[in-house]
């Protein structure tokens, strides 16, 4: 998709209006904040499990390139075949050719960040043929036409009477005429629906949690089993995956299993967890005639080679934004791209560039709840400094900002000065804002007094200098 | 008093933090009594000015290094540094070390700093090990029911959670009822909230709701930002709930106005006016 | 591989051992350095969570949580029986597949075997193992257990024996490891298949089975 990064700032405020999204985000604290909770307090291993996968992701990023030819080579020698992509368009090319080679006019997709980032619904439809999102979200947003607003719940914005709405209009063409409103039902017209298309589907195109070298099977995670029909139903199977989520071994990978599961949605385990490598076996009666991974890049090198490294530990659970209260109060769409939250605000600029996503590292209050619950140990405010670093050394912010910021700091690393200006400033407001305590508006402070008062300054005179009027008095008393 | 606990305190840097110096005087003094209270020397650096955060958190680390280097001069020498702000003690003792990474001169000065600074209640708890009972003068009166909100810095770069809590215990006549959700950011974040003032506005609005569901007559907490935020949306919506920082309550020095009340302040010698917003 | 995909390959490995300061990657998995080999290897363990001795009690426990219901027979020959009463209890009436491995038992003439063809409510499968951990069935893919059942019927009845019980993720992962061929696929299943993507409430049966029926037999599995 195409970034809109840069409208951040209009476009969080619009979020914020949103009285539906208000709504349907409140849906985030109830369906994930206390069930995580609730699924770790029962593991009290849980911060040895969580340093062993970050040690574990670190390994694996120092040897990188090892672990993926080993992966490599085991997919290979499951009968399967393994393509690159250094960006995006590559990316999309590899999948367009293996679509058009296999004479594909549907594919059935299941839910791809990577194929967010390069778009490939859109070169697929370019070609000529028709994806379909099956994961219940993806599918929504489809419809609606819009970006995922959540890793790991997509369309969390939508109400269910927009649900009801979006269904109401599309399902039409297929006899469903009725506009149903519980969930049940809409869940179920749903399924309808896209088993069809699933029946239909020349290729399955899906993500991948994680890569495991040892046996070249990939893992896919998912509630709903949409992947594993997308995996298995279809003649053919792709798999598009980013280079950071190959592991050494099966043991490795359940390990990570644990932290994302509990992490993502407060489960023991999702419903379905499947390993899949090659196409069908001999004798098989099931399963695709022909397996494809395409390894992905896409900047993850120069996240490697930079300070954002740490950033490639992640496993994509949603949980750092399911805890952001930015993220609660603006919504995905706002972060104008296929990352949101904190993780989005980290990898965006990494991969779209800081220039066209400015806003993002500074949109947080350095809060780091994220970093708190974050099952991979990801520092993400220290990453938003880093980026914060890079707007300030290439001059991306407002020239007011820095202006205002560079006389301060000018100011203060001068004390006497400091001491002398702070007086200043302390003695007129607090005999501005003597009769009400606090100021409804004053100049330059628009930016705070827009949403709440700014409290007078308690009494005349700076601590300092009344520090220091009363030391003089007590050895004068003396 | 545990092991690890000093017996004799020794001289301690007040670390006042530019909000105390320029919003909140009666932060300062307070802090000072109780440090006095547990029996610390407390000494004043004069050329102490501010932490450097809103540089370093805008990414201009060349003047948060020209500003941590005039707080490590300044406070050089001297057995502790207390700062009434998780925020501001957070930076020193996490982010100081980090700034000076590489520098073989600042690095090892910044890291001597880190290691012997301490936001104040924690310093008190942890550090002297003070038992609340004995600390708290029989003057700290704060009748009925108040609540405590965890500034964000605080919390999770010092672990301070329990140490106010511990402190507010001893206090004659309060109740502290707990708001739900008291560990989510109120929305301050320094620069944040005049750059993002609609963001800000939202989570400054919850976070006033939380406090309101409690039906606590105050809000305490230990850093100013946090305390300037909330005390300005609940005056702007109207709100009658006091603002204090905990040092104030703890040294019973409420007899001034709450934070963004009607100023009465000491330097009228004004008599406490009741607390009363408008 | 194209040759502008060999030359992607070539490109991302290029950049990675860059990045890791290394001249250059190697080209094939010959040239792995021992210390990676080894650690592929020694398939070492991480920290697994404690979850008690009663692995059937933990195991049953677990599943009900997730909505599977779970039922003891005394022996193989009562499987047939289970899944009659089963399905009129629930008042299912349709067509039935069960897997292959299955097709010894004493089914009405009607039943399936094979894969599943999308028009049969019900499936009767084995099973690899079954996790205490975390109360899954973990399903292999072979000729004889054809993956599809797992996911296209309405309801699917699993039959499980007590000595397949493991403890945890791993030791179902470790006697996967253990079959040859690999099988292409291995599914763990937790519970009916379920969506929380409308309003963050669950919802039971997006796109997989709505029910799911244990049928625990002691002793071992026929070889
Ligand atoms: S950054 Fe951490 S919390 Fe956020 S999605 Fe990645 S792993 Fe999960």
């Amino acid at each position: 998709m195409k970034p809109e990064s840069l409208a951040f700032s209009a476009n969080a405020s619009r979020a914020l209006l949103d009285e539906d999204l208000k709504a349907a985000l409140s849906h985030v604290k109830t369906g994930f904040v206390g069930k995580r909770l609730e699924a770790i307090s029962v593991v009290p291993e849980w911060q040895q499990i969580r340093e062993e996968a970050a040690a574990l992701k670190n390994h694996v990023l120092d040897n990188l390139d090892h672990y993926l030819v080993a992966y490599e080579a085991s997919v290979q020698r499951n009968g399967g075949h393994v393509h690159w992509a250094s960006d995006g368009d590559e990316l999309a090319r590899v999948v367009v050719d293996i679509c058009t080679q296999a004479g594909a006019r549907t594919v059935a997709k299941g839910k791809t960040m990577v194929g967010e980032e390069a778009d490939v619904n859109g070169a697929l439809e370019a070609a000529g043929i028709e994806p379909i999102e099956t994961d219940l979200g993806e599918y929504i947003i489809q419809l609606a036409k819009e970006p995922p607003s959540h890793i790991i719940a997509p369309a969390v914005h939508k109400t269910k009477e927009q649900v009801a709405d979006l269904f109401h209009e599309h399902h039409q063409q297929y006899g469903l005429t009725e506009r149903l409103i519980d969930r049940g039902a809409l869940v179920n017209e749903a399924r309808t629906v896209l088993r069809e298309k699933f029946r239909v589907a020349d290729v399955g195109i899906t993500g991948a949690n994680f890569l495991i070298a040892e046996t070249g099977q990939h893992v896919l995670v998912t509630n709903e089993g949409n992947g594993d029909l997308t995996s298995n139903l279809p003649r053919v199977q792709i798999v598009v995956v980013g280079i950071e989520k190959v592991v050494p071994t099966l043991e490795d990978a359940s390990s990570l299993l644990r932290l994302l599961a509990r992490s993502a949605t407060g489960q023991h385990f999702s419903n379905y967890t499947s390993l899949m490598s090659g196409p069908k076996r001999e004798g098989d009666l099931d399963g695709p005639d022909a397996f494809h991974v395409v390894l992905v890049d896409n900047k993850r090198t120069e996240m490697l080679a930079g300070d954002l490294k740490e950033m490639l530990r992640c496993i994509r659970c949603g949980a750092c934004m399911n805890h952001c209260p930015v993220y609660g109060s603006v919504g995905g769409h706002a972060y104008g791209w296929v990352y949101p939250g904190p993780m989005g605000s980290v990898v965006t600029p990494a991969i779209i560039g800081v220039e066209k996503a400015k806003d993002l590292p500074h949109a947080c209050t350095l809060n780091g709840r994220c970093a708190e619950v974050c099952p991979m140990s990801i520092p993400l405010p220290k990453l938003l400094r880093r980026h914060r670093q890079t707007t300030f050394e290439r001059g991306l912010q407002s020239a007011n900002a820095r202006y205002g910021l560079g006389l301060w700091a000018w100011a203060a690393s001068r004390p006497k000065l400091y001491r002398g200006l702070t007086r200043m400033s302390v003695s007129l407001l607090s005999r501005l804002g003597r009769r009400r305590g606090h100021f409804r508006r004053l100049p330059f402070a628009g930016g705070w007094t827009q949403a709440r008062d700014l409290p007078a300054p308690q009494g005349g005179s700076t601590f300092m200098s009344l520090y220091a009027q009363q030391r003089s008095a007590e050895e004068a008393g003396q | 008093m545990s092991p690890e606990t000093q017996t004799t305190p020794g001289t301690v840097g007040l670390f006042v933090t530019c909000l105390v110096d320029l919003q909140r005087p009666n932060v300062g003094f307070a802090s000072i009594r109780l440090l006095e209270a547990a029996g610390c020397k407390v000494v004043v650096p004069e050329s102490q000015t501010c932490c450097g955060q809103p540089a370093y958190n805008s990414g201009d680390n060349a003047s948060a290094q020209r500003i941590a280097r005039n707080v490590i001069e300044a406070f050089e020498g001297l057995d502790h540094v207390v700062a009434p702000s998780g925020s501001c003690a957070g930076m020193i003792r996490e982010h100081f070390p980090e700034l000076f990474e590489g520098d073989a001169e600042w690095q090892p000065r910044a890291q001597a700093l880190a290691e012997r600074t301490h936001e104040l209640t924690s310093f008190l708890i942890d550090v002297l090990g003070a038992d609340p009972a004995q600390l708290i003068p029989d003057t700290a009166r704060f009748d009925g029911i108040v609540t405590y909100h965890d500034s964000c810095s605080g919390l999770r770069e010092l672990g301070i959670k329990e140490q106010p809590r511990a402190l507010l215990a001893s206090v004659t006549g309060l109740d502290l009822k707990e708001m739900d959700d008291t560990e989510v950011c109120c929305g301050f974040g320094g620069t944040f909230c005049v750059k993002y003032p609609d963001i800000s506005e939202r989570m400054v609005s919850d976070k006033a709701a939380l406090v309101k569901a409690t039906g606590a007559g105050a809000v305490l907490g230990g850093d100013m930002g946090c305390l300037l935020n909330i005390a300005g949306r609940l005056s702007r919506l109207d709100q009658d709930v006091r603002v204090y920082h905990v040092a104030e309550v703890l040294a019973g020095m409420t007899d001034v106005a709450p934070i963004g009340a009607v100023n009465n302040a000491i330097a009228d010698n004004g008599k406490a006016n009741e607390g009363t917003r408008r | 591989m194209t040759s502008g995909e060999l030359a992607a390959r070539e490109r991302v490995l290029g950049r990675i051992s860059a990045a890791l300061g290394r001249e250059r990657s190697i080209a094939s998995v010959d040239q792995l350095p021992a210390d990676v080999s080894d650690r592929i290897s020694r398939h070492q363990r991480h920290t697994l969570p404690t979850i008690g001795d009663d692995l059937v009690g933990r195991l049953i426990t677990q599943m009900e949580a997730v909505l599977m219901s779970v039922v003891r027979l005394q022996s193989r020959s009562d499987v047939v029986e289970a899944v009659r009463f089963y399905c009129a209890s629930e008042g299912i009436d349709g067509p039935m597949t069960v897997s292959p491995a299955l097709a010894d038992l004493d089914w009405p003439a009607e039943t399936g075997v094979g894969a599943a063809s999308g028009v049969e409510l019900t499936s009767v499968t084995p099973c690899l193992a079954a996790v205490a951990e975390t109360g899954s069935v973990a399903l292999a893919s072979h000729a004889a257990t054809p993956a599809t059942l797992n996911f296209l019927p309405d309801n699917h009845i699993i039959v499980l024996y007590e000595n397949q019980v493991v403890a945890h993720v791993d030791d179902a992962l470790a006697k996967m490891r253990d079959l040859d061929p690999l099988p292409r696929a291995l599914n763990f299943v937790t519970g009916p298949s379920r969506t929380g993507d409308i309003e963050q409430t669950i919802e039971i049966g997006a796109h997989g089975p709505r029910r799911m029926h244990v049928l625990l037999l002691p002793g071992d599995p026929p070889v």
